[in-house]
């Protein structure tokens, strides 16, 4: 009886599981018909603007599937992506680390709130010129430029969850003899809710400040492409080195953020009305 | 010999006071009803007396094993299940997964829990599934002392009665000492010992009034009586209805 209740549980959990799967790849047809909305107004502007200003879609898709195909972009594309994901890897734990220490410390808000403003306010640019005298034109003047773009968005995004939590919680935990790591972990798992969208940002900016620094630095990846691109007018091809970029981050956010995001929150989409959830 | 003991407790919230030379004593076994008008600090009394808070002045002694709380509100996880929410207190206690899923199983039935509610995220439940919940948690880590914040305020008046008589009936059977914390002076005529009312200024406990029978022994009729007879003819309740006094004045 035991035994047969808890192999359907399993078959239940596994059913559920494949039904959510399901439901995501599903939700790729919207995204298809968000990317063709795209594209009829590029074919828009094209027919409005010419060729030179802004090339059809089409004459771009043959320009990336030329790039994808050719061996020697991969190195390119994959340089990219690297300092890309690795600068986002650091800022999450620098800067989500930090934040959830500090949002349970409430001197230590005040201190750094004014430092992170300062630190957001500070352009890219600036970092990138400052860093590469640093370190010249490596891997690490794009990564710490990333670092320092990212950062403080998932330092916000981890202090304002654990500011936000459910204090409730903490006490019905200690209640019931929960230690002080307990319920660390109990402040952690709420600020989920604030640090996903933060990871969200920060990846759209490690991507692009990854992707501009590259092509000031002139340190390769899809920057420096794009800097070719531009030595010889080419826009189609600048226009498909951009779009590689973007293929890149949404890659990164639906292959990756999105699933393990509704891992966590799958208790919000129980309450969600069928229409949000599809 | 008492279980639990607050001796001259006061406390106050940045400045205010809202609680000043309150002594209650409860002995083991004991249901004790804390009756109040709203805003006076009862659950300021009752957060002190389970350690969540600590008072301004005055100490606590506790003589038992092991503590749960109903809180006013169900304070449950909102990630997991029903039955994660209870199996959440329990991880301490080191179960083996057949007895942990017979020991949910046990205080969802005294709840009257289903199976099917128990695979429920607490945004699925209604508010008095929530504060349902709430109690087999407590129940679940099978204390010798609860404390309860007006637990059956979400309930009919069907269910409530069930309530006292599954959730109550089981404690005190086991001899488990109960601080219930309620509006419902019937309530506490059905289910205490003892009903002691707070002054409205939180200047120390009014009085006390002893109750005749056992708890839950006492059929509607009786306790319906004794709650008549304490509104109309005892002055210690008298304020007990007026709505926070102080906010009027
Ligand atoms: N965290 C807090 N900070 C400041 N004041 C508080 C806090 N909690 C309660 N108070 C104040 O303390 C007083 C007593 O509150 P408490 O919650 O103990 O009342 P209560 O008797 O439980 O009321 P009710 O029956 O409505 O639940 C109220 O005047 C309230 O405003
Ligand atoms: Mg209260």
């Amino acid at each position: 009886m035991q035994a047969s209740t808890s192999s359907a549980g399993v078959l239940d959990a596994a059913l559920d599981r494949l039904g959510r799967i399901g439901r995501f790849l599903w939700s790729a047809w919207i995204g298809l018909a968000a990317l063709s909305l795209i594209a009829a107004l590029w074919q828009l502007g094209h027919e409005i603007f010419g060729d030179f200003v802004l090339p059809a879609p089409l004459p771009v898709i043959a320009h990336i599937q030329a790039i994808v195909a050719a061996p020697e972009s991969h190195p390119v594309i994959l340089a990219t992506a690297e300092r890309a994901l690795v600068g986002l890897a650091l800022s999450l734990l620098v800067g989500g680390g930090l934040g959830l220490v500090i949002g349970y410390s409430p001197a230590a808000i005040r201190i750094m709130r004014p430092v992170v403003t300062i630190l957001i306010g500070v352009p890219p640019i600036a970092w990138i010129v400052v860093v590469m005298i640093w370190f010249g034109s490596t891997d690490t003047t794009i990564i710490a430029t990333v670092v320092a773009a990212a950062a403080p968005l998932l330092l916000i995004g981890a202090a304002e969850g654990v500011i936000t939590r459910n204090r409730g919680l903490d006490d019905m935990a200690r209640a019931f003899g929960a230690g002080p790591l307990r319920r660390a972990t109990l402040g952690l798992r709420q600020a989920a809710t604030t640090l996903f969208p933060a990871l969200m940002m920060a990846s759209g900016t490690a991507f692009k400040v990854a992707v501009m620094s590259e092509l000031l630095t002139n340190a390769g990846g899809v920057g420096g492409a794009l800097a070719d691109a531009r030595a010889t007018l080419d826009v189609g091809e600048a226009l498909a080195w951009v779009a590689l970029a973007v293929a890149l981050l949404l890659l990164v956010e639906y292959g990756l953020m999105h699933p393990v995001r509704s891992e966590f929150e799958r208790w919000r989409s129980a309450a969600q009305p069928w229409g949000v959830k599809r | 010999m008492s279980v639990l003991a607050l001796h001259e407790i006061g406390h106050a919230y940045f400045g205010r006071t809202v609680l000043d030379r309150v002594s209650l004593d409860i002995g083991a076994g004991e249901c004790v009803a804390l009756v109040g008008p709203s805003g006076s600090g009862k659950s300021t009394l009752l957060h002190i007396a389970a350690g969540l808070l600590t008072p301004v002045r005055g100490h606590v002694a506790r003589g038992y094993r092991r503590h749960a709380v109903v809180f006013q509100e169900p304070r449950l996880l909102d990630w997991k299940d029903a039955r994660g929410n209870i199996a959440y207190v329990l991880r301490r206690s080191r179960l083996s997964s057949r007895a942990l899923g017979a020991r949910i199983a046990a205080v969802a039935e005294l709840v009257d829990l289903t199976p099917d509610d128990l695979k429920k995220f607490p945004v699925e439940l209604s508010g008095g599934m929530r504060q349902r919940v709430a109690i087999a948690r407590a129940l679940a880590i099978e204390p010798d002392f609860v404390y309860f914040d007006e637990p059956f305020s979400a309930l009919d008046v069907g269910l409530r009665q069930r309530m006292q008589d599954l959730a109550l009936g089981a404690l005190l059977r086991r001899g488990a000492g109960v601080l219930f914390v309620t509006h419902d002076l019937m309530e506490a005529a059905r289910i205490a010992h003892r009903v002691l009312v707070l002054a409205a200024d939180g200047c120390g406990v009014a009085g006390e009034r002893a109750i005749e029978g056992a708890p839950l022994a006492r059929d509607a009729r009786a306790s319906f009586d004794c709650a008549q007879r304490f509104l109309t003819a005892d002055p210690l309740f008298a304020h007990l209805n007026d709505v926070d006094e102080r906010r009027v004045l």
